[in-house]
């Protein structure tokens, strides 16, 4: 568990820590292969939900970030790498694509495939078990602009308001569902005034402000714990990056992506911290290098991994 | 031993298991004071409702679904209904893409869930649509068919106790249909093991659910003609039992292979098929399929009669696996001639 990831008690210096590491992580994935889809500019997203949840909470995070928020969470960057490069040393051996889920555990689990929507429905039902066995768990799922016009979100978030489930949904709303600008895709109302109409308590929030996002979501997931039922946190950032690496995102200007990379949530959180004095311009930069020190390390390693032996691999091993 | 329905029986099921486990939930449409569709959860609302273990839920069928896997990853042991079979195709994506859990995790996550599902031809006049093929494709994922109440009650609960997602198809015409001696006592029917229903030399017909009965009524008249099929109840569709379909076939050297699923894409196909792989050398003659037309199911009587094999239509087949079939043209049967 990353220092950062410490419930009811913020700690700026650690999220700011998990974001340089999020972005160092990405950066190493980039340098191996130009199909990643990164999660650049959205870290303040994805670093201050999952930050918030407590130890025993259900964190289902998006395939945008699931290796940033596994980090927060506790995995090792080294072997997260070697899921992304299909090494023996990943997470499942080589058995599942290691960029669009990081790593599994018993309450971290999002991606199963590459469909959108049915992590939403899996956060809701992980919350349906905490609610049948009084654990006082909470649940939460991220997932993007794209995935908010799934009809698994409104059906799901009607069956956790009927059932009153301790679950929370965070919009991580990028702006684009690959080419598709989300101002253009989500028609009628706003997306928390849509949870606001299935009776979810919602909040906007500024994405690219760690600190908004963390508050947000430690308040929903708060109330989800004292019984008092589903919230819906709206973050508003931007996918600063491509849909994938390689992508030339010939379906908007490069204006509006400029503007959006002078928001970045490391910067604008490292500007804070200088401002009011908590850390020296030299201590930022002196983070950062650490965070992509250690990486580059992880990576190093990853890479010298071998291969899975194709024989591990027999028939009905699908099933338990 | 009490006689009762096929329904009677799964209920009674639930309810021991219910009883066994308190990780198990059940959620579906109208599961509440109604008792489920076709009395399908029958007096469980006024057992169990009280304690919130008896979700009766909206028209959501892939949240029902999605909701379930989580709840099993979670730690719980879900059985919900998603009605009827052409329901179930709602929720596919979640068996087709997602399924495969304790792979795709290298065991650090596993869904223990049931899926139940009504289908078939029956007095209801609705609904009939057989989809069982389509989950059979899926891996990670178990498609179960019980054919008589007995079997019925030990694969429920064998199927609840099972780790993996299984899709359990009730037969309408079978649920509220021939009552038998159902023990009541605890006891489990395996699942992945198929049952020989009639031995016979001659042939074997494999069958699941409704076809069962109307494989032993095949049986019946073909012996008078001194012809001795065997009947292999498969009971779980996948993963199927080698073992037990291919030592039969090896036996009889001819195979006839029965489903109301449509024969296109069927899981007939995968059961001749690996009768074609394992057993080529011990048949005498074509492995044949009886199974519907592809089209979709027709609605009046004697369109839906023509279109579902019956007994007269499994005669047929096992005449063509024999090599003693009338000329191709005769005869009026829809099915098996797709």
């Amino acid at each position: 568990m990353s220092e950062a990831a410490v419930s009811g008690r913020v700690d700026p210096v650690g999220l700011l820590r998990a974001m340089l590491a999020g972005r160092a992580l990405e950066e190493a994935i980039c340098s191996t292969t130009g199909h990643y889809h990164p999660a650049r500019g959205e870290e303040g997203v994805i670093v201050g939900s999952f930050s918030a949840l407590a130890q025993d909470d259900y964190g289902l995070p998006h395939y945008r970030g699931a290796v940033i928020a596994s980090l927060v969470r506790g995995a090792d960057a080294h072997r997260l790498l070697a899921g992304v490069l299909g090494k023996v040393t990943g997470y499942t051996r080589g058995r599942q694509r290691g960029d669009f889920v990081g790593r599994f555990a018993p309450n971290f689990f999002g991606l199963f495939s590459g469909t959108l929507g049915p992590s939403i429905g899996y956060a809701t039902g992980a919350a349906l078990s905490s609610k049948l066995d009084a654990s006082g768990r909470a649940a939460m799922v991220t997932f993007g602009d794209g995935t908010s016009n799934s009809g698994l979100l409104y059906e799901c978030m009607n069956m956790a308001s009927m059932l009153q489930l301790p679950v929370v949904f965070v919009c991580q709303n990028n702006q684009y569902a690959v080419s598709m600008p989300a101002a253009r895709s989500i028609g009628g109302a706003a997306l928390a005034q849509r949870a606001r109409a299935f009776g979810l308590h919602a909040a906007d929030v500024d994405g690219n402000d760690v600190l908004a996002v963390h508050a947000a979501v430690a308040a929903a997931l708060a109330r989800a714990r004292r019984g008092e039922g589903p919230s819906f946190v709206h973050a508003l950032t931007y996918r600063v990056a491509g849909h994938w690496a390689g992508d030339t995102c010939g379906y908007r200007s490069a204006e509006e992506a400029q503007q959006w990379r002078e928001k970045d949530p490391i910067d604008r959180l490292a500007r804070t911290l200088v401002g009011e004095g908590t850390l020296a311009a030299e201590a930022v930069e002196a983070l950062g290098a650490a965070a992509r020190e250690d990486i580059q390390r992880a990576l190093a390693a990853a890479q010298a991994d071998p291969l899975p032996d194709a024989g591990v691999i027999a028939a009905r091993q699908a099933y338990v | 031993m009490a006689r009762m329905t096929m329904v009677e029986a799964i209920v009674l099921g639930l309810r021991e298991e219910l009883e066994r486990d308190p990780s198990i939930f059940m959620m579906g449409q109208d599961i509440g004071p109604m008792g489920g569709p076709l009395q399908s959860f029958k007096g469980l609302w006024e057992s169990y409702g009280a304690s919130g273990r008896m979700i009766d839920a909206p028209i959501s069928e892939e949240a029902i679904t999605a909701v379930c896997f989580g709840a099993a990853m979670s730690g719980r042991r879900p059985v919900f209904e998603l009605m009827f079979s052409e329901f179930s195709t709602l929720a596919m994506g979640l068996f087709a893409a997602e399924a495969g859990i304790a792979f795709k995790t290298d065991g650090v996550l596993k869904a223990p869930l049931v899926m139940r599902t009504k289908f078939g031809i029956s007095p209801h006049r609705g609904h009939p649509e057989d989809f069982h093929s389509l989950f059979v494709h899926c891996p990670g994922v178990k498609v179960v068919m019980p054919s008589t109440p007995r079997d019925a009650k030990g694969l429920i609960k064998a199927a609840i106790r099972d780790d993996n997602p299984v899709v359990f198809f009730e037969h309408m015409s079978l649920l509220h249909g021939r009552k038998e001696e159902v023990p009541e006592e605890d006891y489990v029917v395996p699942l992945g093991k198929a049952d020989v229903k009639r031995e016979g030399r001659d042939v074997s017909i494999i069958a699941s659910g409704l076809m069962v009965s109307r494989a032993l009524k095949a049986a019946e008249s073909l012996a008078h003609e001194g012809v001795q099929a065997e009947v292999v109840d498969l009971r779980t569709i996948s993963p199927l039992d080698e073992d037990t379909l291919l030592a039969s076939v090896r036996k009889t050297g001819r195979a006839v292979v029965v489903h109301e699923a449509w024969k296109v894409g069927g899981s007939g196909g995968e059961v001749a098929a690996l009768i074609a792989e394992q057993a080529f050398l011990a048949l005498t003659g074509p492995v044949v399929r009886v199974a519907p037309a592809h089209l979709p199911v027709p609605f009046s009587l004697p369109l839906e009669k023509a279109f579902i094999p019956d007994e007269h239509a499994i005669v047929e087949g096992v005449r063509r696996a024999l090599g003693t079939a009338a000329p191709a043209g005769e005869g009026t049967q829809l099915a098996g001639r797709a």
